[in-house]
């Protein structure tokens, strides 16, 4: 028995030796497979690019109509020629991962400018604890986290964690309506816009909800290390909810709003701030989900020429 | 619990380690200890349907005990169908009830009769049903037939019943075997001891890493065969074999490999069944313990292959139906079934289904004769057809399948990825061919060790796509 437990405790000392060093190799090479945002990060911290938009698919998303495909943060580029601007964005990309993102940076050199969009729609269950968007392995990447690290998140029991994300309640003005695999693919097709904006807008959020806590943390981070950021809030669809009348739509997506309000106030970061919630009519949203705030090219314009003014003119950023 | 979860790995070295040092001195502690941790190991995935398993315990055990203390045969007998009705009653109940009932449904309608109203249950098949049923029912033929003697250990013989690392996907066990090992002092083994360490890796890295990946492939293109060209379809058909083959044979690996952790041998299930080189010899090498457990319990009570020609095909027929339908309640496992009939049946008749009993493809050389490529390969495709129909939703669907097959031979790239597992397996397990209990014995150590980590590595890399084992459904 001694042999034997000696032998296996030899080969797991060995082991975790071996996979250390056979992890950073496999990264190495498969890095740009793996995860080419980070790989693209880190050309852009090389070029010493000055301001970063971190962004989801709000940031690329284009209108079949649109005639100009360019991105926000390519638009901001032009508007911005003296300045290098890039963006690090992703489809669901949202604060949990700015913040790895952001916690990244700072152990780096270059320490650029970051735009960090507030997407109230993250807070939604749909988003906020989809499993698919936790971004776990690029988590781990980003954190150079060890395969027994990886190992244990990727242990989790998935399909408790699915079988809790579809039946999670989602609520209307307190009111039970229903379960969240009725309101989200792909589990339903929702084709009432009503009930969209319900789900997506108006669910019951905590103050301790991640994303917010993660958002505190991303400034408290940034002020930390010296990295000047931006907060945008990314407009919102306000006028086709507001023409379908739903009752306490403007209260509890101000609710929501405040959140996030309040942690920039704790940070007095107002003057770093844009709010674009509510500056948009329904003309400049794409819709092939409803809702959300995918933007037509006029409507990314708009962001990029306001972010433009807000970093030529906010005090704090020059 | 899954042998491939976070929750074995932890549970696996305490069982362990309360075995060997808190209970290693007392035969019945260990024996309690074992029953224990194979209801928790049970218990895991539904604790509702560990009711299951101990009512098939005290069942066999009581009838075990009465039909040895009887003399009388005809008694003997009652007893013995009152222990199958009960076993193979459960089991029915909770597997095929409903397709019994559907078929009924439909061969009424086939007759004109529309039923408004069918008695189908939301029944959920107990993991591992299948399985257990046919230990114990292997322990009341046995001791009826009087080549075993029933224990009055209970608790010993519930702990063969629930034996956790093949209670859900087997091997199945015969009480001939493991029995008398549950009543024996158990010593700890070097040897055994890391003969269950390999067994255990090499099993896990054909379930997580070829298995698993393979998975993806096979869903995607039997999900969707009926917008595919017929070489992804071929592919297809190439995947799952690999994929079952080394979803259910890494399971008996693992199980072997556990059992022998523990001073257990448990039987060999699989023996590189795809280097057959007739039909006769994959069944010999395919999931041998039921094979020879429909053998021993089923084709010689009924005859075997004495008596007329006639009743011996009967009887061919009758065990590769019933294997097929052991599968699973569904037609397209029946025809699974009659296609290793038809394939075995030629053999039977020109009597070469007794050749190659103990040699192996290949024997004392490298690489296999002309005459054994093409005998491997030949055997290989007549099973491949018969996995099309066993992974096929209905019958419809495999035929369509392979009706699509002979079309355009264009294969995407995303699909090419799966060759990579297939030749590396069939090309490592060659050269273990001879030895499936003592595998990765590969000189000199030191490429050996290698070997270890590079496996450990992979598995522990490809376990976010874990999934559940394909047998346990069975």
């Amino acid at each position: 028995m001694r042999a034997f437990l000696l032998k296996i405790s030899l080969f797991l000392i060995l082991f975790a030796l071996v996979a250390g060093v056979f992890d950073t190799l496999y990264f190495k090479v498969r890095m740009e497979t793996l995860y080419p945002e980070l790989v693209h990060l880190d050309k852009l911290l090389e070029e010493e690019v000055e301001v970063i938009l971190l962004g989801s698919s709000v940031n690329r998303y284009t209108d079949s109509l649109d005639t100009d495909k360019r991105s926000i943060d390519a638009m901001l580029a032009d508007l911005l020629p003296e300045r290098k601007v890039g963006a690090i964005s992703h489809t669901a990309y949202h604060m949990d991962i700015f913040l790895e993102l952001a916690r990244y940076i700072s152990r780096q050199d270059h320490k650029p400018l970051l735009i960090i969009p507030i997407n109230v729609r993250t807070l939604c269950p749909a988003w906020d604890l989809r499993p698919t968007y936790q971004f776990t392995f690029e988590k781990h990447l980003i954190n150079n986290a060890h395969l027994f690290r990886r190992f244990i998140d990727m242990n989790k029991d998935v399909e408790k964690e699915l079988q809790d994300f579809k039946e999670y309640p989602v609520y209307h003005q307190k009111r039970l309506i229903g379960q969240l695999q009725e309101f989200t693919a792909p589990y339903a097709k929702l084709t009432d816009p009503t009930k969209g904006f319900i789900f997506h807008y108006l669910q019951p959020i905590s103050p301790d909800n991640q994303k917010i806590v993660s958002f505190e943390n991303l400034l408290s981070n940034c002020e930390e290390h010296g990295i000047p950021y931006l907060i945008y809030f990314t407009p919102l669809d306000y006028t086709s909810a507001e023409a379908l009348q739903i009752p306490g739509f403007q209260e509890g997506l101000a609710t929501n709003l405040s959140l996030f309000e309040e942690v920039i106030q704790l940070h007095e970061a107002e003057d770093r701030t844009l709010d674009l919630s509510f500056s948009l009519d329904s003309a400049y949203f794409s819709y092939p989900i409803l809702p959300n705030e995918h933007l037509t090219q006029a409507g990314r314009m708009f962001v990029a020429a306001h972010l433009r003014d807000k970093i030529n003119t906010a005090k704090a950023l020059n | 619990m899954l042998f491939n979860s976070l929750a074995f790995l932890v549970f696996l070295p305490w069982v362990f380690i309360l075995y060997w040092f808190g209970a290693y001195k007392n035969l019945k502690l260990q024996n309690l200890l074992v029953l224990i941790s194979s209801y928790v190991f049970y218990g895991w995935w539904d604790w509702r349907f560990l009711g299951l398993i101990a009512l098939s315990t005290l069942v066999d055990y009581t009838l075990g005990l009465t039909i040895h203390a009887t003399s009388d045969t005809s008694v003997k007998k009652r007893w013995l169908w009152l222990s199958i009705a009960v076993n193979l009653g459960i089991l029915g109940f909770f597997k095929y009830f409903n397709f019994f009932i559907e078929s009924w449904v439909d061969l009424l309608s086939l007759l004109g009769y529309q039923l408004s109203s069918t008695w189908t249950l939301e029944i959920i098949l107990p993991v591992g049903i299948s399985f257990y049923t046919f230990q114990t029912m292997s322990y009341t033929i046995d001791v009826y037939r009087g080549k075993l003697s029933p224990t009055r250990d209970f608790i010993s013989f519930a702990s063969f019943v629930a034996f956790f690392p093949q209670l859900v996907a087997g091997p199945i066990e015969r009480a001939t075997n493991l029995l008398p090992q549950m009543l024996t002092k158990r010593t700890f083994s070097y040897q055994q001891g890391m003969e269950g360490m390999r067994l255990i890796l090499w099993g896990m890295f054909k379930k997580v890493v070829i298995a698993d990946n393979l998975a993806y492939s096979v869903d995607m293109i039997f999900s969707t065969y009926e917008e595919l060209h017929g070489g992804i379809l071929l592919l297809g058909a190439i995947y799952f074999s690999i994929q079952i083959y080394c979803d259910f044979s890494g399971y008996s690996d693992i199980a072997i490999g556990v059992s022998k952790l523990f001073g257990f041998e448990l039987m060999s299930n699989f023996k590189f069944p795809y280097f057959s080189r007739n039909v006769a010899e994959f069944w010999r090498r395919w999931h041998i313990s039921l094979s020879t457990w429909f053998r021993d319990y089923l084709y010689i009570p009924l005859g075997g292959s004495r008596g007329s020609q006639g009743k011996a095909l009967r009887n061919i027929f009758i065990i590769f139906i019933v294997s097929g339908f052991w599968h699973g309640a569904n037609w397209t496992f029946i025809m699974w079934g009659l296609i290793h009939a038809l394939m075995y049946i030629p053999l039977f008749l020109g009597k070469r289904n007794r050749t190659y009993l103990s040699s192996v493809a290949g024997e004392g050389r490298w690489f296999p004769s002309l005459q054994e490529l093409y005998q491997m390969g030949s055997t290989y495709l007549f099973v491949l057809i018969g996995w099309v129909f066993f992974r096929s939703e209905t019958l419809g669907d495999a035929f369509r399948y392979l009706k699509a097959i002979p079309t355009t031979f264009q294969i995407p790239l995303m699909y090419k990825t799966g060759i990579v597992y297939v030749l590396g397996l069939l090309l490592m397990e060659w050269f273990m061919r001879k030895d499936e209990r003592n595998p990765l014995m590969i000189q000199p150590q030191l490429v050996r060790w290698g070997i270890y980590l590079l496996l450990t590595y992979l598995i522990l890399t490809n376990m976010d796509n874990r999934q559940t084992f394909i047998y346990f459904q069975f």
